[in-house]
């Protein structure tokens, strides 16, 4: 036990001693985080990823432009004209020549198979071809009634011999007509659609006889695989040469069976498959001009979306609402002090050079590092179609002279082809 | 750093090196100032004509305001200034080519051994001070040396620079205790530790100042690890490998002794037996005398023995294996470049080979390609029997010869019994096998006494 109650220092001092050094330990400590993660070269990153942004931004906004808008909704147009028009009558007939044809064989095969023809109203693909040809005739006469007004208002309201009203008469006219074109186009595709869709049915089920001739000769074949081991095995094991010349028999079987063999069972997929493709092929020759514009609508969107997702997945916050991993933390938690310490999105470059050493720390020869490229960003982008020309190049001042015309000869006004003057 | 110009060099390090002497200054300049705090300071002699007394801490402020003025041309940076506060290149020059392991080894020993006969002078504060400011200033002169300061400004080094100071201070420090202890007990009265012996609280006067310690010590860390950056370099790869090659501080030692001695002998058998002479201390330490105070008279022997083992075949052997061994494991003075190139005239012989070849003139005993396996262990143990013999002899002679020859060890042995003795007698040999052993190698280039290389046996 201690001789007293009193301490052997003197305790307020002890105190004022923990007080300063605590002081100093939460400096220390404050001064540690900051030079940890102060770096200048997260500035550069950081700029880095705000210039790309505003750069995916300005990309983005090029398809807004005039030029861009009015080449989407000519190919917008092109696919509703495409969807539009009549199938081709000798692709139609094809067709239906290809059906039957698969029907009969599909009748020969159901002599000793369980198949059924495949339930087509040619009739009803005949009518609904004859009334696609009439909406598509009427669409084609809306549409050329449209064009042509279209043209009367836009060659209109460049004539100043027209008073407003004309002009407004002969823009209502050509948004009318428009309308009228396009409702007509698009009943005309809505028939098509209907056209298309029951032809695709026909495919379905001949595809569906089809697999299922697969199916059927999928198991004889595991059949003969198993029958040919079991020769393997009987020559393997030196067995008698009857009971060989049995196995090979129970193979020859199985192969040559009449209607149930393998041969017969792949005659029969085969003929299937052929009819089918042959269907799809005619099919495909009559969707082609759709397709085609389909495709060229959906190009022209494609590069859009591309930039939307990239500006989505560049963009760096603290918070955001998304259904998958982090939910709620953006990219940017990752820059905070101390937890940028596992895996931040903001990192230093170090490129090691294999041969190119120096001499370092413990005196022996180590590879060169550089740590440019951690600061110096985006160098290696270039100009879109111009692979020599850096994307990102230094301002530079230019001067520019303008010489003021002089007072005695003021410029003179350009005007267009009507006259009329033009803006600067 | 590396290939830089001198001019270079200098203009870099000016702003550390003056605010190094700017600290020293503050550090003599506040012990000069409790100096004139202390009522008792007597003047050491007084000026004449005008009967000024100059005592101790006149003394300290004109070596802090000297300080000062060496501050401010080490600030200036310029080559012609700062030649003024350099170790002159001849000197440099001399003590490298002075400078070589024999002349490191034995310059220790020999030193500690006048520090140990003028310890009673040597510890005086004020000698101890002057001391410590002269290798201060030493160092100092010595950083403008590139090499020099490549070496000891490393990161890496740069706490072990420190740890020899503080080695140093603490050593100072039980040295005075003790020295002040020994002549408090030849005057009859206590030792110091004695006259404060009451019991304390754990909290505060235990806990609380070590709370404070850790607190400081933290801080302290962190504004270190700040200032002073770890050199990174690149990431580890096995195919290549660092020249040199060197272990953490606290495992120099052991690479040094790996120069002399066989790889099972310095890094499993010599460790061994530290640590297990370490255990028998209790055991075979029959002083009763110098428990819980500083005492080197009333312990001459064991003092002695643990400053060898410690400050000379330890300590000395880690700032050896820090500053002054380089590439290929080479010796470089202090001043000298580390030249991956160099090429020191080596050779190393075994004894059996002095005795086989260069005594009796016959070749070494080999057994036939064909023959048995005991033939060859027989041959093998003729070949090295020499040295066998004299490690046997050794460990057993030894000892009973320090007994007949050695009033001491004769007390020792009479006080301790046979088996202690014998114990202690063993732990003490095996501890100067290494000194022997690096003489052997200086001198005739003794490489192993035995050398079994195909038994794996190397000693």
């Amino acid at each position: 036990m201690p001789a007293t109650e009193s301490t052997w220092r003197n305790t307020k001092l002890l105190h004022h001693i923990f007080a300063v050094s605590g002081v100093v330990l939460t400096i220390s400590t404050i001064w540690m985080l900051y030079k940890d993660h102060v770096r200048s070269w997260k500035t550069y990153q950081s700029n880095a990823v705000n210039i790309d942004l505003k750069m995916t931004k300005m990309r983005q906004e090029q398809y807004e432009t005039g030029d861009a808008l009015v080449e989407h909704n000519r190919l917008a147009a092109a696919l509703v004209t495409a969807q539009a028009q009549p199938a081709p009558a000798e692709l139609l007939s094809q067709f239906q020549s290809q059906l039957e044809s698969l029907n009969k064989a599909i009748a020969e095969i159901s002599q000793h198979h369980a198949y059924s023809e495949i339930a087509v109203d040619f009739r009803y693909i005949e009518n609904t071809a004859r009334r696609l040809d009439e909406l598509a005739k009427a669409a084609q006469e809306k549409r050329q009634t449209a064009t042509a007004a279209i043209a009367a208002a836009d060659k209109a309201a460049g004539d100043s011999s027209l008073s407003a009203e004309d002009r407004t008469k002969l823009e209502d006219a050509a948004r009318k007509a428009d309308r009228e074109a396009t409702a007509a186009e698009e009943k005309a595709g809505a028939v098509r659609a209907e056209l298309i869709g029951y032809l695709q049915t026909a495919v379905a089920h001949a595809r569906a006889r089809e697999d299922k001739a697969l199916g059927i000769r999928k198991f004889k074949s595991a059949d003969v695989d198993a029958a040919k081991a079991n020769l393997d095995i009987a020559i393997r094991d030196n067995l008698s040469a009857a009971e060989r010349q049995n196995r090979e028999k129970d193979i020859q079987r199985l192969i040559e069976e009449p209607n149930k063999g393998l041969a017969a069972l792949t005659d029969v997929y085969q003929t299937l498959s052929a009819g089918r493709k042959r269907l799809e092929a005619t099919l495909k020759a009559i969707t082609a001009p759709v397709e085609k514009a389909k495709k060229a609508h959906e190009d022209s969107v494609a590069e859009l979306d591309r930039l939307r997702k990239q500006y989505a997945d560049d963009k760096e916050t603290y918070f955001q609402l998304s259904l998958q991993y982090p939910f709620v933390f953006g990219k940017k938690i990752t820059t905070l002090p101390i937890i940028d310490a596992f895996n931040s999105v903001w990192k230093i470059e170090n490129l090691w050079s294999e041969d190119l050493v120096h001499k370092y720390g413990s005196f022996s020869e180590v590879r060169r590092f550089d740590r440019c490229t951690t600061c110096h960003q985006s160098m290696q982008k270039s100009q879109p179609g111009a692979p020599t020309e850096p994307l990102y190049v230094r301002d530079k001042e230019f001067l520019v002279t303008l010489t003021p015309p002089p007072k005695d000869a003021p410029p003179v006004p350009r005007r267009d082809a009507y006259g009329k003057p033009l803006p600067l | 750093m590396h290939g830089q110009s001198l001019d270079v060099f200098l203009s870099q390090i000016s702003g550390f090196l003056g605010s190094y002497y700017i600290f020293l200054a503050l550090m003599t300049g506040v012990a000069a100032y409790l100096l004139w705090q202390r009522a008792d300071s007597r003047p050491l002699f007084r000026l004449p004509g005008v009967d000024f007394p100059v005592t101790p801490a006149i003394v300290w402020l004109l070596v802090s305001l000297g300080f000062v003025l060496i501050a401010s041309l080490a600030y200036s940076g310029g080559p012609d200034v700062m030649a003024w506060i350099s170790i002159p290149t001849a000197v440099r020059a001399g003590i490298n080519w002075v400078m070589n392991p024999t002349i490191y080894t034995l310059g220790t020993l020999v030193l500690l051994g006048i520090a140990f006969l003028l310890r009673r002078f040597l510890v005086k504060p004020w000698v101890a001070w002057s001391l410590l400011n002269v290798a201060l200033l030493l160092m100092g002169m010595s950083m403008t040396d590139p090499n020099f300061f490549n070496i000891v400004g490393k990161p890496d080094n740069v706490p072990i620079v420190a740890m020899v100071f503080l080695l140093g201070f603490f050593t100072w420090l039980a040295a005075y205790r003790a020295v002040q202890n020994d002549d408090r007990l030849r005057q009859g009265l206590e030792p110091l530790e004695k006259l404060d012996s009451e019991k304390v609280l754990v909290w505060p006067d235990l806990v609380y100042t070590e709370l404070i310690c850790m607190v400081a010590l933290t801080a302290v860390l962190l504004f270190w690890a700040i200032a002073l950056q770890a050199p990174l370099e690149e990431p580890a790869s096995a195919v290549k490998t660092p020249n040199p090659s060197k272990a953490p501080w606290y495992f120099l030692g052991l690479q040094e002794m790996l120069v002399y001695y066989d790889p099972w002998m310095a890094g499993v058998v010599l460790p061994s037996m530290i640590i297990a002479g370490l255990m028998a201390i209790p055991y075979i330490d029959f002083n009763k005398q110098g428990n819980g105070y500083y005492t080197i008279d009333q312990r001459k022997f064991a003092y002695i023995m643990f400053q060898i083992g410690f400050l000379v075949l330890w300590v000395t052997l880690i700032v050896m294996g820090t500053f002054l061994r380089g590439p290929n494991w080479n010796f470089f003075g202090p001043y000298e470049i580390w030249d991956a190139h160099k090429v020191e005239a080596l050779n190393n012989v075994d004894l059996s080979e002095y005795f086989w070849v260069t005594l009796l003139g016959s070749s070494r005993p080999k057994a036939a390609d064909d023959a048995g396996e005991l033939t060859k262990i027989l041959v093998a143990l003729k070949r090295e029997s020499p040295g066998i013999i004299l490690v046997i002899g050794y460990f057993t002679m030894v000892p009973p010869l320090l007994v007949v020859l050695s009033k001491f060890f004769q007390n020792l042995f009479i006080r301790m019994g046979f088996i202690r003795y014998m114990v202690m007698a063993n732990l003490l040999l095996f501890m100067m096998l290494l000194p022997i052993k690096m003489l052997g190698r200086w001198t005739i280039n003794l490489k192993y006494f035995i050398s079994m290389p195909e038994y794996l046996l190397n000693f």
